[in-house]
C-alpha cells in the first residue's frame, strides 16, 4: 500500500504540469506479462492481470514525451516437487506470487503522422518494485526490491474518433538486477486507449 | 469519447485479483530431510525402532514423563517408518544397544521447537542415556521449526556408538513432516503414508540393497 501511495504521489508532482500543457494525451491499457530471462526461471505462467496508464505532452510533431504508472500480477502453482540444497531435500507444493509496479519517464517517436494507422517506437526508464511472495506448505518467504528499470516498446494507434485512438503495443521490461533479486524482465502486451484533450 | 472511456475502464476492472491458492490440506504439506555426509550409510545394517511416539511439550519438567502420540496416529508412522527401512535393505533389531542406529520419532503441536535440544523429543531418558541428553548434528543444520496449526512429526536417525562426553548424540538423518493436522482421520492416515514414504525417497542414501 506504502509502495502504491509513492507511486501515486510521485506521479501526480509530475503529471500536474503535463496536465496543463498543450497537445496532452492520455493513455489508458490493458495489459498482459509474459516473464523472460531470471524472471522466467522463477515463474512461467502468463500474467492476465494488468493494466498501464500514462500522460504524454508533444513538444515537437511526431514526438511526445510523459510518464507511465503501471501493475502487473503474476502467480503460479508449482505441482508437488522435490527442491534439494546441499544436503537438505524439501518437497512440496509451492505457489509463487509476484507483483511489479512500474514508475516510468518515457519518450515515443511516431513514425507516421495524420494516417488511421500510427506505428510508433517508445523507450521508457525508471523504477520497477517487486513484491515477491514464496508460499511452501504453511511457510512463506518474502521479498520485496526495487530495482532499476528500461522499458523499450512498440505499437501502434489506430484512429477512432478525434479525441480517441485504439492502441495495441508490446513493452519489453528490463528490471536489473538488485542486491536481493536478479532482474525481473517481462514482455507487456498492451490493447487500451489513446485520449486527446485537444 | 464517453464510449471508449468506458470500455478503458471496463479493461482496468478485467484486471482481476489473485485467485490461486492451496485448495486442499495436502497442499500445504511440506517433507524436510537432512543428513550427516560424513556419516556412512552404506556401512550399518541394522536399526531399533521405539514402539511409540512422544509428543513434544515445552512445559515438561525434568523428570516428567511426556505424553505419547495417539497410537492410532502413532502405529501408523512407525510402521511407516519400519516398511521404508526393511524395503531399503534395513533389519530390525529388538535390542537397541545392538543396532547400528536408532530412531527416535516424535510429534509436535507447539508453536517453536528448538531443534538442538527439546527436553520433550526424547531428551528425557532413553533407556540406557539416562536423561538429559541433546543432539549432535555433524556436518549440516537442523531447521528451527515453527507451526501454526499444525501437526508436524519429526524423526532422528542416530548414531548411538559415538555418544560424546557431553552427552549429545550424532544425528545421521533427520526427517521432519509438516502440515494441518486437519481433516478426516483417514486423511491424516493416507497423508502420513505419503509424507512419509517420500522422506524415504528423496534420501536415496539410505537405500543399502546394493552391500
Amino acid at each position: 500500500m506504502r509502495t502504491l501511495r509513492t507511486f501515486l504521489s510521485i506521479g501526480l508532482l509530475l503529471i500536474g504540469p503535463l496536465v496543463l500543457a498543450q497537445g496532452t494525451f492520455f493513455v489508458l491499457r490493458y495489459q498482459t506479462g509474459v516473464p523472460v530471462g531470471a524472471f522466467r526461471d522463477y515463474l512461467q505462467r502468463t500474467s492476465w492481470s494488468g493494466f498501464n496508464m500514462g500522460i504524454r505532452v508533444v513538444p515537437s510533431s511526431g514526438f511526445a514525451v510523459g510518464v507511465d504508472m503501471a501493475w502487473q500480477a503474476f502467480e503460479e502453482r508449482k505441482d508437488f516437487d522435490t527442491y534439494t540444497f546441499g544436503t537438505a531435500s524439501v518437497s512440496g507444493v509451492q505457489f509463487r506470487y509476484q507483483s511489479t509496479f512500474q514508475f516510468s519517464g518515457q519518450a515515443e517517436y511516431f513514425l507516421t503522422e495524420g494516417q488511421d494507422l500510427m506505428p510508433y517506437v517508445s523507450m521508457g526508464a525508471g523504477a520497477l518494485r517487486v513484491r515477491r511472495t514464496t508460499q511452501f506448505g504453511l511457510f512463506e518467504v518474502f521479498e520485496n526490491p526495487w530495482q532499476f528499470m528500461l522499458k523499450p516498446g512498440i505499437g501502434v494507434t489506430y484512429f477512432l474518433s478525434r479525441n480517441a485512438e485504439l492502441l495495441f503495443g508490446i513493452d519489453y521490461v528490463v528490471g536489473f538486477r538488485s542486491r536481493e533479486l536478479e532482474g525481473q524482465s517481462y514482455l507487456g502486451f498492451n490493447l487500451g486507449f489513446v485520449f486527446r484533450t485537444s | 469519447m464517453k464510449t471508449y472511456l468506458l470500455a478503458a475502464a471496463a479493461s482496468i476492472l478485467f484486471t482481476g485479483c489473485s485467485n490461486l491458492g492451496p485448495e486442499f490440506i495436502d497442499e500445504m504439506d511440506l517433507i524436510y530431510t537432512n543428513f550427516s555426509p560424513s556419516f556412512n550409510f552404506q556401512a550399518q545394517r541394522t536399526y531399533y525402532l521405539p514402539d511409540s511416539v512422544v509428543f513434544i511439550q515445552d512445559d515438561l519438567e525434568p523428570g516428567e514423563l511426556p505424553e505419547m502420540v495417539n497410537p492410532l496416529f502413532a502405529d501408523r508412522i512407525l510402521q511407516r517408518l519400519r516398511s521404508n527401512l526393511n524395503r531399503l535393505g534395513w533389519t530390525q533389531v529388538n535390542d537397541y544397544m545392538a543396532a547400528d542406529v536408532v530412531l527416535f520419532p516424535s510429534a509436535s503441536k507447539t508453536v517453536v521447537v528448538n531443534y538442538w535440544y527439546n527436553w520433550g523429543m526424547w531428551g528425557w531418558g532413553f533407556p540406557g542415556w539416562g536423561w538429559g541428553w541433546g543432539w549432535a548434528y555433524p556436518g549440516f543444520f537442523p531447521p528451527t521449526v515453527t507451526t501454526h496449526r499444525t501437526g508436524t512429526f519429526f524423526v532422528q536417525m542416530a548414531y548411538t556408538k559415538e555418544i560424546d562426553a557431553n552427552g549429545y548424540m550424532p544425528v545421521m538423518w533427520t526427517l521432519v513432516v509438516d502440515g494441518l493436522f486437519e481433516g478426516t482421520t483417514q486423511g491424516i492416515l493416507n497423508r502420513i503414508d505419503f509424507t512419509t514414504d517420500q522422506g524415504f525417497t528423496q534420501s536415496p542414501y539410505l537405500n543399502i540393497n546394493a552391500n
